[in-house]
């Protein structure tokens, strides 16, 4: 797709999470053949009955005098998706092997922030959610510039430190939600499978589309350490000292196990749940997410 | 079995054990902090792992504790050995393994009673073997391992040799001397032979303190026969001669006559026999004619019918071929006179081991092997000056100058000179002689004649070069017989001349034999040893054999193939018992005994090998130890 045109450093170089978010979206759009913009615009969609109560201004006149029946013309925006951004701020998140890989928490945000000026773009309406340790930050969706600043806002100023609940953020979180929904969840995805499975059985049964996207540093997977050193946890402050060569087949195994699990977990619940490595393109969010919506419509 | 150290100073080298230990509990902790997500795969990995590196970090400290420990144990030497006391007893058996021990079973029941005295040992105490014979050897040295003792014991066989209890008895002295026990003890078990006997220097005891026991042994009287030599008259020097031999036979019973049949034998045929009646004690000499076979290397032995100590009964003879050695004599002998050089050159057909001729001819020189030179008429120069160039090429001469004008010439011609001499007309006696030259040395022997007796007249008085070798000379300090050379050739210079007025020595008995041996050593030619005793050493070349039983063995002497036989020494069949106690008595000595060594001065150096061989276990341990550590240290985190 786009992944030649995407600069990582470049967007990590790039300050305001708008401008990253516009940066990404407009080097993703670049690279699509055709628009994938059809939401809200004065662009006609379909004809459906009248009924009574519909506006009387979206009567389509012409059409009752040559047929003497009453349409209704119907536009995208009322199709348009209710997005919600799942944001895990867990202290993990706030990992970054070396220089000049982002942290997870940049790489996600400024995915999210793509995410929401992508979907602004798209009159869908966004909102975003950040999971904190001390409970969650709830900002409903909405389409218009004013609310896409205020989820830029939101999201520039969210940062990963302590332990979280993930899954029970999101319970409480959809708790909030009276519509039906695209959830986009962010997130390293350090929680319990059984957890997990309890919180997307919930959004699942309350008929939410979720897609998972799951932030990982490329030492967390290769484990590519060498000395023997002491080792900090990020979200609980705990200490070890660990010689990386005599563990690091044992810990590959344990990772690779845990990633299985939360695939799975995935997959019984029908989440759509792509991994990205803090080196690679994230437009590959962008992706899932027209897919998702592509299918959905 | 207690132990010590031979080296306690490298124990101290084990403190470095603590090196290791102060290294695993002072283990480096790492100064670097790795941020991580999280530590649950981690923690998780971790608790898998502790348990087996710790496992591998107790392995690692247990082998670099155990490879300092190891070393300075090995350093250190240990030594197990049974702890010695005073009250010990130092045993050393003498075993008589000669072969008089052989007859009437003596050999068996003196093994049996040292075995006994062995096992009567006690823990603590010390045994050793020596097998006594001509040549006592230290079988088992004086130590703790009483097993070795006995399994020696058990395995010892008899010798074809004659005995020597005089070094057996040094050599056990020594032993006990050296070892810390209170109990010093020398065990004998032969036959008390006396012959064995004879040689004891019983004016010399003892080490005071070490006692002498000797075995008590029943004095034996058998039917033998011996043959106690077997003699070759003349020289083998042609083929299918007649020679014959002489054999002496020895009745050895002190009370009973003996008759028997000798049988002599050449290449396994039986060429003669004779029968024989002894009288007690007798020895009689049997001359017995054989005809010899083709002339080349030939064996034979002289036996009587086995008796009851057959050992004796056979005794080994060779014939080895004698080409007689070619001499050219010139100038010719005194005419109408007895020529005495002549008589001393070729005396009898018996003794034709020279072939005399005169030389009449420079080409009768490279016909001859040495020449023989005398005063006398050298009128042909053409010859004199042919043997001249003779004996400058290398043709060895025996030379005999006098005083006279043509013998100056003579020694001008090859080289040398002497003089007139000064003194009176009284006659000259040899004043000093080397008898270690071979010229000589058969008159070193008493009863083989007397060179200080010839009268020597007016003899020249030799000018010799540094280079020359004096073998006599006369009593007023010149030169008498001397050994020089001229360009390559070797002579003999002899200063008298061969008449009666010059000198008394061809009419005396010295003189032929000097000519003989003076000849044959000029030439290089040695007599052939013909015959050793057993265990003595053997002639020439003679690889892959030895002398320890008797027979026949081949040997090269100067290039030539020779026989040699190997016979008992016929002493040791006179079993005769040695009788005289007081001389035993006196060999142990009333002087207070010197204090005992020390437990490891005592110790042989073999056996304190064997005692701790434990060096070589704590090295290879040590090695099995280095390689864990480098396997484990490489594998395991800190």
């Amino acid at each position: 797709m786009t992944s030649e045109i995407l600069d990582l450093d470049l967007v990590q170089r790039l300050e305001s999470l708008e401008l990253r978010a516009r940066y990404v979206v407009e080097g993703f759009l670049s690279g699509l053949n055709r628009s994938p913009f059809r939401g809200f615009s004065v662009e006609f969609a379909e004809y459906r009955h009248y009924f009574p109560g519909d506006p009387l201004r979206l009567i389509d006149w012409k059409l009752y005098g040559r047929t003497d029946r009453l349409y209704v013309k119907q536009f995208e925006e009322e199709t348009n998706l209710q997005c919600h951004l799942l944001l895990d701020l867990s202290g993990s998140m706030n990992y970054r092997s070396r220089a000049p890989v982002m942290t997870k928490i940049d790489y996600a945000r400024t995915m999210a922030a793509s995410l929401a000026f992508f979907l602004h773009r798209q009159r869908d309406s966004v909102g975003v959610t950040l999971l904190k340790p001390d409970g969650i930050d709830y900002l409903y969706s909405r389409v218009s510039n004013t609310h896409l600043r205020q989820v830029m806002n939101n999201l520039e100023g969210a940062t990963a430190a302590g332990e979280i609940d993930l899954a029970g953020g999101m319970q409480t979180f959809a708790n909030l939600l009276h519509r039906r929904s695209l959830i986009i969840l962010i997130s390293d995805f350090y929680e319990t499978p059984e957890a997990l499975a309890s919180a997307l059985k919930r959004l699942r049964y309350d008929h939410h589309e979720v897609i998972a996207l799951q932030i990982l540093d490329p030492a967390e997977i290769d484990f590519d350490f060498w000395e023997s050193s002491f080792f900090h946890d990020l979200e609980n402050g705990a200490r070890l000292v660990i010689d990386p060569a005599s563990i690091r087949r044992e810990y590959q195994k344990n990772f690779k196990a845990h990633q299985r699990q939360i695939a799975n977990v995935m997959r019984d619940y029908e989440v759509d749940l792509t991994q990205f490595r803090t080196n690679t393109p994230m437009e590959g969010a962008l992706s899932a997410y027209l897919a998702k919506r592509e299918g959905k419509q | 079995m207690s132990w010590m150290v031979l080296a306690p100073g490298f124990l101290l080298g084990a403190l470095a054990i603590a090196l290791p230990v102060i290294l695993h509990f002072l283990r480096k902790q790492p100064t670097e902090v790795n941020t991580f997500p999280t530590l649950v795969f981690l923690a998780k990995s971790l608790r898998k792992k502790a348990r087996f590196n710790s496992i591998r970090r107790w392995l690692v400290l247990l082998a670099r504790c155990a490879i300092f420990g190891l070393l300075a144990l090995a350093f250190a030497r240990p030594f197990f050995a049974q702890p010695i006391v005073s009250s010990s007893t130092a045993l050393m058996i003498i075993l008589d393994n000669s072969y008089s021990m052989g007859a009437g079973g003596q050999f068996e029941k003196s093994k049996a009673d040292a075995i006994q005295a062995v096992q009567d040992l006690g823990p603590g105490d010390l045994a050793g073997l020596i097998l006594a014979n001509s040549h006592p050897r230290l079988e088992v040295p004086l130590g703790q391992d009483k097993d070795a003792v006995l399994q020696a014991l058990k395995t010892a066989e008899l010798s074809f040799s004659a005995n020597d209890y005089d070094s057996a008895l040094r050599l056990a002295d020594a032993q006990v001397t050296a070892s810390p026990c209170g109990t010093k003890l020398i065990d004998l078990f032969g036959d008390n032979q006396d012959l064995a006997w004879q040689a004891v220097d019983f004016k010399r005891p003892l080490t005071p303190g070490v006692q002498l026991k000797i075995a008590p042994s029943a004095p034996r009287d058998l039917e033998d026969v011996a043959i106690d030599d077997v003699k070759v008259a003349a020289p083998f020097t042609a083929a299918n001669q007649k020679m014959s031999a002489e054999v002496k036979i020895h009745n050895l019973s002190a009370t009973a006559a003996q008759t028997r049949k000798l049988h002599l034998e050449l290449e396994g045929k039986e060429v003669a026999t004779a029968d024989v009646s002894l009288r007690p004690g007798e020895i009689a000499d049997l001359n017995l004619e054989f005809t010899a076979g083709p002339l080349q290397p030939t064996h034979g032995l002289a036996k009587l019918e086995a008796d009851a100590f057959p050992i004796n009964d056979t005794r080994y003879f060779v014939l080895n071929p004698v080409s007689p050695l070619r001499v050219g004599v010139w100038p010719p002998g005194p005419a109408g006179e007895v020529d005495l050089l002549s008589v001393a050159l070729a005396p009898s057909p018996e003794l034709a081991t020279l072939s005399p001729a005169a030389i009449t001819s420079a080409a009768d020189l490279g016909k001859c092997d040495v020449l023989v030179l005398r005063p006398g008429d050298v009128s042909d120069p053409t010859l004199a000056a042919a043997i001249v160039d003779a004996i400058q090429k290398g043709k060895p001469a025996l030379v005999f100058v006098d005083g006279s004008h043509a013998s100056q010439l003579w020694l001008q011609d090859l080289g040398l000179a002497s003089g007139p001499r000064h003194s009176s007309d009284d006659p000259l006696h040899l004043g000093a002689i080397d008898f270690n030259r071979p010229e000589v040395a058969i008159f070193a022997k008493p009863g083989n004649g007397d060179l200080f007796d010839i009268r020597f007249t007016n003899p020249p008085d030799l000018q010799l070069p540094d280079s020359a070798k004096i073998i006599a000379s006369f009593d007023d300090g010149t030169p008498a017989l001397a050994e020089a050379a001229s360009g390559q050739g070797a002579l003999l210079l002899v200063a008298t001349g061969l008449d009666r007025a010059s000198t008394t020595w061809p009419l005396q008995s010295t003189f032929l034999p000097f000519v003989q041996e003076s000849l044959k050593h000029l030439v290089g030619r040695d007599v052939p040893v013909s015959q050793v005793l057993v265990g003595e050493a053997l002639p020439g070349e003679h690889p892959g054999v030895n002398s320890d039983t008797p027979g026949i063995v081949p040997t090269t002497q100067g290039g030539v193939l020779q026989f040699v036989a190997v016979n008992i020494d016929p002493a040791e069949s006179d079993l005769t018992t040695w009788t005289n106690q007081l001389d035993l008595d006196r060999l142990t000595s009333s002087k207070t005994p010197p204090p005992a060594v020390s437990f490891l001065a005592a110790l042989q150096g073999e056996e304190v090998e064997r005692h701790q061989r434990f060096w070589w276990y704590a090295i290879l341990a040590t090695t099995g130890f280095l390689f864990l550590e480098i396997f484990l240290a490489n594998r395991t985190p800190l």
